[in-house]
């Protein structure tokens, strides 16, 4: 107690000479998150901290529309595709600058894709790692064809090629600076974005400022800061006292507080991610559709909502959020009918059967709470005649388990990569995926051949249907249980103009400033 | 005292060894280390490609080697979420550590000292039982949750965390230590920011140290002030200031420079809650984020760092020890 009492005695001795009550100079924004950027090499990065950064700095040839997963031009103003499919030419927006001043041009974009995808590219260096190889894989050769022009070759035409030219990982570099500073270009990015790097402070800040002859028009705030602060309550709390403007995952505990505070804004928008128990289908007795919708039967979803995710989430029955086009609004729900189940699970000769329900200890985005989650899931199936035994190894460990199949049921999730369905259906059901994301083991060639189609077809509607129809056989077959789709939540001070939340989680402040 | 502590210095290798080995062991327990630093979307091909540039697909016992060899040379190898070298970063984060320690175990010192001499004095006073039950209470409550509460309490009127405010630009740094850099660079304001920043986090980290301090100073100047050579002082006359502060505090440090410095070694090796609740950006605050990031590279470097502070703070006690009770060093 002593020492509180000395913090006052210290606090009120400095509280005279202590600052007004504006903390923040004009012009600037700060937007605080709970970790430190790993690098800003987009090439290298795969955490959302670095993403958050990157696109700030840098464009793509196209990116996602602002509030939604269409693509629009960006760096390059037009593009064309072959009959086949297989050839695709963008031309370039003329005049664009890199932020040291080098001009953006066909070549420099054909060598950004070079030092992706090819091991002896003279500008390898420093991108030891790719951890969004596979959405380019499909890519077998880039080629300047004038100053203006640039030719990609598929090896197979893929309707979500322009989507991924439009993720972080394809965004352009300055060649000139990736030669310059090699393995430590991911602490000095330079790229045509609306803001440019100023300095990096580890887990404190980093600081950006606006380019004011950004191509899509100056950004409203002249610097931006991008702030660590780890603690969620705390980063709340440095929000409410003024010190920040705009801070990312807000806990639902949180919520309650913000909406209180007249200062503060909460935002909150349908994701793009769902939280799903994967049952394997290849251990019997969960090789029988039957079984598996029993396990469906058996849960209240809306209760799973309001224990662990405090009714901030939405739910459906389908392995797609509902934000995403293509999703089947006609699919229906098994009803919630333990009765049933039971029943079920008695005539297959499996009551009491001890089974291995495997729930991260740790949280993600599309299950905040897996605890809770866990020990609902527990008392459901208990309820019906089954013996769970829940696993909760360490997340890496989690990961191999689920490979080798070792589960019987697993509580899993995806958030979206490049906001197009395939990276759902096809990603995560595809036989193709066994055992790496299809923990379900699902194996259908109906389903199969549905996606497949859908990933060929280059018109949207065409492939919406397709969609649709694949998640009919997916429910029918229910290899999966999907649980939530999460909500994108941030929150922000109330005089704070020019923010909102993308269904894919993108953050784009070029847009945003304090109003005084 | 120089071969008393060479043999101390000597003893510190094979710990060292000891405790490299076995974090070897433990980040290549469970999981897939290149699968950890590839990521988890990345495809099988690109797996393979990072095992193989990282050197993972060596026999364990080559790493390791190999690793111990890099260290020799000062080489903590690269870290996997960054690619920055892992000592450059240690080296970055280092400063922020210390400078936070030591805050806090100047506080600590300072105050638990004087808090069990006063306590020690009049026994059974109110004075004694205030920091007693005072001490107590700082034990127990738990760091993060202290911290919660000083940053609610303070909320607007202190700076909660973080070395400086987002908006202050400051890039004179020389020592890493921003007061000594800010003093350097003659910036009173940014010496006098961070500071203020200090205050919170160095007070909550203060709390148990103060609290061990207080009670074992209060025990241990009992016993010396219950001495025959105390009450010979007293009987020449001596007032009370001097017999205990001149007489008895001598005798009675040789136990709390030992707290003291045991408690500097626990600072320095990661005040890990502190740094989490204050967004400290120290070694504590790095381990965590080498954890969560499976850095397994960089956590190794890390605890081995923290290791290393705790192995020499208690050398620096065994030392400081020979120099209060030369009795110790020949023994």
């Amino acid at each position: 107690m002593k020492q509180i009492l000395w913090c006052a005695v210290a606090a009120l001795a400095v509280a005279g000479c202590g600052k007004n009550e504006s903390k923040v100079e004009d012009g600037i924004l700060i937007y605080a998150r709970g970790a430190d950027a790993k690098s800003l090499d987009p090439q290298s990065i795969d955490d959302g901290e670095s993403v958050v950064v990157v696109s700030q700095m840098f464009d793509t040839l196209v990116q996602f529309e602002a509030k939604g997963t269409k693509v629009e031009p960006a760096l390059a103003t037009s593009w064309s595709a072959s009959a086949d499919g297989k050839t695709w030419t963008f031309k370039l927006r003329g005049g664009v600058k890199f932020h040291d001043g080098s001009a953006l041009d066909g070549p420099v974009v054909a060598a950004n894709f070079d030092r992706y995808l090819n091991a002896s590219s003279p500008l390898r260096a420093g991108v030891s790692k790719r951890p969004y190889d596979f959405l380019y894989t499909n890519i077998a050769k880039v080629e300047a064809t004038g100053t203006d022009t640039v030719q990609f070759t598929l090896l197979e035409a893929n309707a979500t090629f322009l989507t991924n030219l439009a993720m972080f990982p394809a965004s352009i570099s300055s060649t000139a600076a990736m030669g310059k500073w090699k393995e430590s270009y991911g602490e000095h990015p330079v790229g045509t974005g609306a803001f440019r790097f100023v300095s990096w402070e580890a887990k404190q800040k980093i600081v950006l400022e606006a380019n004011a002859e950004y191509w899509g028009g100056a950004p409203k705030s002249k610097k931006l800061i991008i702030a660590v602060i780890p603690d969620n309550p705390v980063r709340v709390q440095r929000l409410r006292a003024g010190e920040v403007h705009i801070v990312d995952g807000v806990s639902p505990e949180d919520h309650t507080a913000i909406r209180g505070d007249a200062n503060c804004r909460l935002l909150i928008e349908p994701g793009m991610n769902f939280g799903y128990l994967a049952i394997n289908t290849e251990k019997p007795p969960f090789d029988r559709a039957e079984v598996r919708q029993a396990i469906a039967m058996a849960l209240d979803k809306g209760e799973i909502n309001k224990l662990a995710y405090l009714g901030t989430a939405q739910t459906g029955p389908n392995a797609l959020p509902p934000t995403m086009w293509g999703y089947n609004d006609k699919v229906e729900e098994y009803p919630y009918d333990p009765g049933k189940a039971k029943a079920v699970i008695a005539a297959a000769g499996i009551a009491g059967k001890e089974i291995d329900l495997y729930v991260m200890s740790n949280p993600r985005p599309y299950v905040p709470n897996p605890k809770n989650v866990g020990a609902i899931l527990v008392q459901r199936l208990e309820a019906i005649g089954l013996k769970p035994r829940i696993l909760s190894p360490e997340w890496k460990v989690y990961l191999d388990d689920l490979k080798a199949g070792k589960h019987d049921i697993a509580l899993v999730g995806w958030s979206t990569d490049n906001g197009d369905p395939d990276n759902f259906l096809f990603t995560l059901f595809h036989s193709s995926a066994i055992p790496e994301q299809n923990s379900a083991r699902y194996r259908s060639k109906e389903f199969d051949a549905l996606v497949e189609q859908a990933q060929r077809e280059p018109e949207q509607s065409k492939r919406a249907e397709l969609y649709r129809k694949a998640q009919e056989v997916m429910h029918r077959d229910s290899p999966v249980i999907p649980i939530a789709y999460m909500p994108n939540v941030a929150a922000m001070r109330a005089n704070v103009e020019g923010y909102s939340l993308h269904p894919m989680g993108l953050v784009r402040l070029k847009d945003t400033f304090v109003k005084k | 005292m120089r071969a008393f502590l060479l043999r101390r210095l000597a003893l510190a290798v094979p710990t060292l060894l000891g405790v490299s080995f076995l974090v070897f062991a433990l980040a290549h327990v469970g999981g897939d280390p290149a699968r950890a630093i590839a990521g988890e979307k990345a495809s099988a091909a690109e797996v393979e490609s990072v095992r193989r540039e990282y050197g993972l697909d060596r026999p364990l016992v080559v790493q390791y080697f190999a690793y111990l060899g890099g260290l020799a040379r000062g080489d903590f190898g690269r870290s996997a979420r960054s690619q920055k070298p892992v000592a450059a970063e240690l080296r970055e984060h280092f400063p922020a550590t210390v400078e936070l320690a030591t805050a806090a175990l100047l506080l600590a010192a300072l105050f638990g000292i004087g808090a069990g001499i006063i306590a020690a004095l009049r026994p059974g006073s109110l004075a004694d039982l205030a920091v007693m039950s005072g001490s107590l209470i700082g034990v127990s409550v738990p760091v993060f949750f202290l911290g919660m509460l000083a940053l609610f309490a303070f909320q607007g009127r202190l700076p909660g965390g973080n070395r400086l405010e987002f908006a202050t630009v400051f890039t004179a740094s020389r020592t890493g230590f921003l007061v000594i850099d800010a003093l350097l660079a003659g910036r009173a304001d940014v010496a006098r920011e961070a500071l203020l920043h200090l205050l919170l986090p160095a007070c909550a980290l203060a709390t148990i140290p103060l609290s061990v301090i207080a009670r074992l100073t209060r025990a241990s100047m009992l016993e010396t002030l219950s001495s025959d050579y105390v009450r010979t002082a007293r009987a020449k006359g001596l007032s009370t200031s001097v017999v205990a502060l001149r007489h008895a505090l001598r005798n009675a440090l040789v136990p709390i420079v030992t707290a003291v410095g045991l408690q500097y070694g626990t600072l320095l090796s990661g005040a890990v809650l502190t740094e989490t609740v204050f967004s400290w950006p120290g070694i504590g605050s790095y381990v965590v984020d080498t954890i969560r990031g499976k850095d397994f590279i960089a956590m190794q470097g890390a605890i081995l760092v923290i290791a290393a502070c705790f192995v020499f703070a208690n050398v620096a006690v065994d030392a400081a020890y020979g120099w209060l009770d030369p009795r110790i060093s020949r023994g």
